[in-house]
């Protein structure tokens, strides 16, 4: 996690509206964010940073929103995404993903309404939404081949 | 009008094929009725198992008497002897023909007047007889395998 | 996205079986409670392909120690495996589902619903609290426990188990503990105790029954029954398993009129030896106790039998056997056997044997004796007491010569010694026999041609000889010559376009052997031989080896057959047969010795044929003609048709008529019919409850019914009544007996209708194939 905190964060997209003094920036058109091995990507990204202008947390929609991240104690990268999402760098690191999550790695997935993923304890809680429940989807054989 | 000797051409033989026999069921007669079967069939009989085209394996053979009629005195007017035998065939590379199987011919005879003193010779004769019988359905079985 | 399959017992409706008897049960019982255990194929459940896949409203996943905790209607579904709860924990990296409340569970073979479980997926074990269980194809009950300790185990504790449709029981299996084993289709209860209808009805420590459709022993017959002299009687057979290898069967019989019958059965199976002892003891017959008084004997009315065989094996290759049937008295079995073939013996063989085979060499040791069960009418069976056989056959010799060699030393003896046998003067004694006998076959296709040699030495050293006059030490020694010769001709025809072949197989034998005086020589074992033409072939006129026949003769005979080359079966076979004597014959067994029959050139013509078509029907008919009398001397005739005009029903029809020449008050020979029989049977099922039995057996000769059977069998899905009403003679002395038997099934608890079944089984042969 060390590496991530210090890792240049990267932003782009096709415009950008800079509001210094609330902290906030609005990235339109095609945003993308990359921070080490994380990239996430949306139509339409609100980036908030904290009073010495590291990055606070990220608000992001998109058709869909997308997170892709590869955390060094696990072989296979995490992809996620959903209608909207939202990312904390902190007070645990965590990402929440809202509106037709889905949550894969490898050939193991998770869809979902609302998917919590506390980043730092590897904790995820999936919630349905009305008549639609979440759903885990493993394949335990093929994990422990690889 | 038709009559060939048997082993001419048409007829069902066993064209000089090699028959190992092998002998589970312990009866030097049944060995010797199946040698002159097979012979007469025009087959080879062998008890070796070098190139073989055919193994007959006689698992077993048995013989049992049971009650057929009872007359209207209530004692046993007819009995019923069945001489059966248990045998297999296998191609000379092992591969199974005929499972495991048993045959058996059957015979009623009427119950001597000398009661079991003498019914003990008539049987003994006629195993001889249903021993031939059954070899012979036997070798039919072998030649219908072609 | 989730699927539901709706309630758990739904019908795989593409399950429905083809044979009868899984259709019935599926007409009695409704649908199978659960799909079948092979449905699926267990071990995909572990493949890289099949996923594992988990519902809930709420799903909370601990990456590093793959622990899920799922809430709100929770799911966990993999290949047949379902299970659905409130909520539940899953450990996925040890495969261990830790269900806390209520669940319903599924796989191929079972439903199952629960207290609480804790399912092991990767052993396929599973433990459940308050389990309610449903098991392909009817079993369900309820247990406070369940551990499937195996893919094929299952053990129940404080349960109820039943096979009728669920909540309609009529009976219910409660235990303390049950053990399925569904491998070897067998359940084990302890301390079980059987309800019926809301009543106890029995309790047995041990109880071991089948849970599939395997032939096995469960629980045995109660059955009720009624007879007119037995009156009124009840059985309740207790079967106890003692051990994997023994089991004991207690069945106690009360006759009203009789009083308590104990009849036990213990079965042992051991690696060196098994056996079968199954012993009836009566202590006070007051029905045997009343007619014994009419009669003027003492009373001693105590009737026992027993029925014990034995197996084993000794080293050096020896083979033991030990046989002995005994009754306590010779009317035993005509009153308590249950059916007309049990109660026609008239002498039981009591054996012990002893064999050893040693490359060609074999030898049998034998002590034999019969119980004479017709004192009155025939002389008691002599006793072989010892007997030993020796035969040596080595087989083929060098340059084509085959050799075999039977030796045979006994001792006649009367059971009830020489002095009882109200003087009749029966020998007694020893008989040495030795035959060696050397051939030369030449076996080809086309013909055969095999001259032979044979030595007949008998020697009698008697302790009682034949006849006041006769000698104690006697010795014959017979040469015999023979030489038999005969061609193969075959003719392939069709029929349609299916090809058969006819053969016809001449053939001669040519036999000498000298004259020995044995007029008075002892007759232990030999009489007449049958009337077939194979008997003509025989070096010896007489079965058994007290007469030796003279020979100056030529056998002439020829064979047909129809066979049938693709099925490789023969449909018909007729023989003919003459014997063309040489000489007149001069030995002779008790006829007198200026029999006109001795001196004839030629004998009666014999002629035998068997037909047997694929349609079931057999006939097999023997004729003997005498040319002399120019009329029949002996012919007999059987015909037995099977017949199965649809799955579960079954017809059985038989004839056999015999006549034999006899010699009637002058004298004079006629042919006279000594059996005149027909026999039918059948199964007729009526619909999928009820089924009716017949069998019946008439004497045309006597003109009277020898057995009348009708029978009804109800059955419902898990229980069954078996109603049977007989009408037999016990002996020709008595009139027709009624005798009326009933009998309870319940059905998945054991074949409890094992009496009925196996008695229908000697009426109605092939019947435990049509039984449900």
């Amino acid at each position: 996690m060390e590496q991530r905190e210090d890792a240049p964060v990267e932003l782009e997209a096709d415009s950008v509206d800079v509001d210094a003094v609330a902290g906030v920036s609005v990235y339109e058109g095609d945003a993308v964010l990359t921070r080490g091995e994380m990239r996430i990507t949306g139509d339409r990204m609100e980036v908030y940073t904290d009073e010495d202008g590291d990055l606070s947390h990220v608000y992001v929609d998109g058709t869909p929103a997308t997170y892709r991240d590869h955390p060094e104690n696990q072989p296979r990268p995490v992809h996620a995404e959903a209608k909207r999402m939202e990312y904390y760098t902190r007070g645990p690191e965590r990402a929440h993903f809202q509106g037709d999550a889905r949550l894969w790695q490898g050939d193991d997935q998770v869809t979902a309404e609302t998917i919590d993923v506390d980043l730092e304890g590897q904790i995820m809680k999936a919630r349905g939404a009305e008549g639609q429940r979440a759903r885990t989807i493993l394949y335990p054989t093929r994990r422990e081949e690889d | 009008c038709g009559w060939q000797l048997r082993g001419a051409p048409g007829g069902i033989s066993l064209d000089g094929q090699v028959i190992q026999v092998v002998d589970e069921a312990g009866s030097s007669e049944l060995r010797r009725e199946v040698r002159r079967g097979i012979q007469g069939a025009g087959g080879q009989y062998t008890e070796g198992a070098a190139d073989a085209d055919w193994v007959l394996t006689l698992h077993g053979r048995g013989s049992s008497r049971d009650t057929a009629s009872v007359g209207a005195d209530g004692d046993v007017q007819d009995y019923r002897l069945t001489y059966t035998i248990d045998y297999s065939v296998a191609g000379g590379d092992g591969e199974t023909r005929i499972q495991r199987t048993s045959l058996d011919a059957q015979r009623t005879f009427a119950d001597p007047a000398g009661g079991a003193d003498e019914r003990r010779a008539r049987e003994a004769e006629l195993e001889e007889e249903l021993r031939a019988d059954a070899v012979r359905l036997l070798m039919l079985r072998l030649q219908a395998l072609r | 996205a989730d699927t539901d399959d709706g309630d758990a017992a739904r019908l795989d409706t593409d399950h429905v079986p083809r044979d009868p008897g899984a259709l019935r049960q599926i007409q009695l019982c409704g649908p199978p409670l659960a799909p079948p255990p092979d449905a699926v194929d267990r071990t995909l459940r572990d493949h890289p392909d099949t996923p594992l896949i988990l519902d809930a409203e709420a799903i909370d996943a601990d990456g590093l120690r793959a622990l899920y905790r799922l809430r709100g209607n929770a799911e966990l579904r993999r290949l047949d495996q379902h299970l659905r709860a409130e909520a539940f924990d899953l450990d996925e990296a040890a495969g261990q589902a830790h269900v806390p409340g209520a669940f319903a569970y599924s796989e191929s073979g079972l439903h199952l619903w629960g207290t609480a479980g804790r399912f092991d997926l990767d052993a396929d074990r599973m433990e459940v609290d308050g389990a309610e269980f449903r098991i392909h194809p009817h079993m369900h009950g309820a247990a406070r426990q369940l551990m499937s300790t195996g893919p094929e185990q299952t053990r129940l504790t404080d349960l109820r188990y039943s096979t009728c449709p669920p909540g309609d029981e009529l009976w219910w299996l409660h235990a303390g503990s049950l053990d399925l084993d569904h491998d070897a289709g067998l359940g084990e209860a302890r301390h079980a105790r059987v309800e019926l209808g809301g009543i106890p009805w029995f309790y047995t420590p041990y109880l071991q029954f089948p849970i599939d459709d395997r032939p096995r022993t469960g629980v045995l017959p109660p059955s009720f029954g009624q007879s007119d002299t037995d009156g009124g009687y009840f059985t309740l057979p207790i079967y106890v398993r003692l051990a994997p290898n023994y089991d004991l069967t207690l069945q106690p019989t009360y006759y009203s009129r009789r009083g308590v019958l104990l009849g036990s059965e213990f079965r042992y199976l051991r690696p060196g030896f098994d056996g079968e002892l199954s012993a009836e003891y009566l202590p006070d017959d007051d029905v045997y106790a009343e007619q014994l008084r009419e009669d003027g004997e003492e009373v001693d009315a105590e009737r026992w039998a027993v029925d014990w065989s034995h197996r084993g094996d000794l080293p050096y290759g020896i083979g033991y056997e030990l046989d002995v049937e005994r009754v306590g008295d010779v009317d035993y079995l005509r009153d308590f056997s249950s059916d007309l073939v049990g109660s026609s013996d008239a002498e039981l063989e009591s054996r012990a044997l002893a064999e050893q085979s040693r490359g060609s060499h074999q030898w049998e040791a034998e002590l034999q004796h019969w119980q004479n069960l017709r004192p009155e009418d025939r002389d008691d069976p002599y006793r072989r007491w010892p007997a030993v056989t020796y035969e040596h056959t080595p087989g083929l010799l060098p340059g084509g010569l085959e050799y075999r060699l039977d030796g045979e030393a006994v001792r006649f003896e009367l059971p009830e010694g020489p002095e009882a046998d109200n003087d009749q003067q029966r020998p007694v004694g020893r008989r040495y026999h030795i035959n060696p006998q050397l051939s030369w076959p030449l076996q080809r296709q086309a013909f055969f041609i095999e001259p032979g040699l044979s030595l007949h030495h008998t020697r009698y050293d008697l302790e009682r000889a034949e006849g006041a006059a006769g000698d104690e030490q006697l010795s014959r020694t017979v040469p015999i010559a023979s030489l038999d010769a005969g061609i193969f001709l075959e003719r392939p025809f069709q029929v349609g376009n299916r090809p058969f072949l006819q053969t016809l197989e001449p053939r001669l034998f040519y036999l000498y052997a000298p004259y020995r005086d044995q007029q008075d020589y002892p007759d232990f074992d030999t009489s007449e031989r049958g009337n077939t033409v194979a008997q003509l072939f025989q070096e010896n006129r007489f079965a058994g080896v007290d007469r030796i026949a003279d020979a100056d003769q030529v056998t002439a005979a020829v064979t047909t057959r129809f066979l049938d080359i693709v099925e490789g079966s023969e449909l018909l076979r007729a023989s003919v047969g003459q014997v063309y004597y040489r000489g007149d014959r001069r030995v002779t067994l008790d006829t007198d010795p200026d029999d006109p029959a001795l001196t004839r050139s030629s004998s009666d013509i014999f002629a035998d044929a068997e037909l047997r078509l694929p349609g079931g029907l057999s006939v097999r008919g023997e004729y003997r003609y005498d040319p002399e009398r120019e009329e029949a001397a002996a012919t007999s005739l059987a015909a037995d048709w099977q017949y199965q005009p649809a799955p579960g029903a079954l017809v059985n029809l038989g004839y056999r008529v015999r006549q034999e020449t006899e010699e009637d008050e002058d004298d004079e020979l006629v042919l006279e019919t000594t059996q005149d029989l027909i026999e039918a049977s059948a199964v007729v099922p009526i619909d999928a409850r009820w089924r009716g039995v017949g069998g019946w057996q008439y004497s045309r000769l006597e003109r009277t019914n020898l057995e009348v059977v009708g029978g009804v069998e109800y059955r419902q899905c898990c229980w069954a009544v078996r109603g049977v009403a007989r009408r037999y003679r016990r002996g020709s002395a008595q009139e027709a007996e009624n005798t009326f038997m009933l009998e309870f099934e319940l059905t998945g608890l054991g074949r409890l209708g094992q009496d009925t079944a196996s008695f229908l089984e000697d009426v109605v042969p092939d019947y435990d194939e049509t039984v449900f």
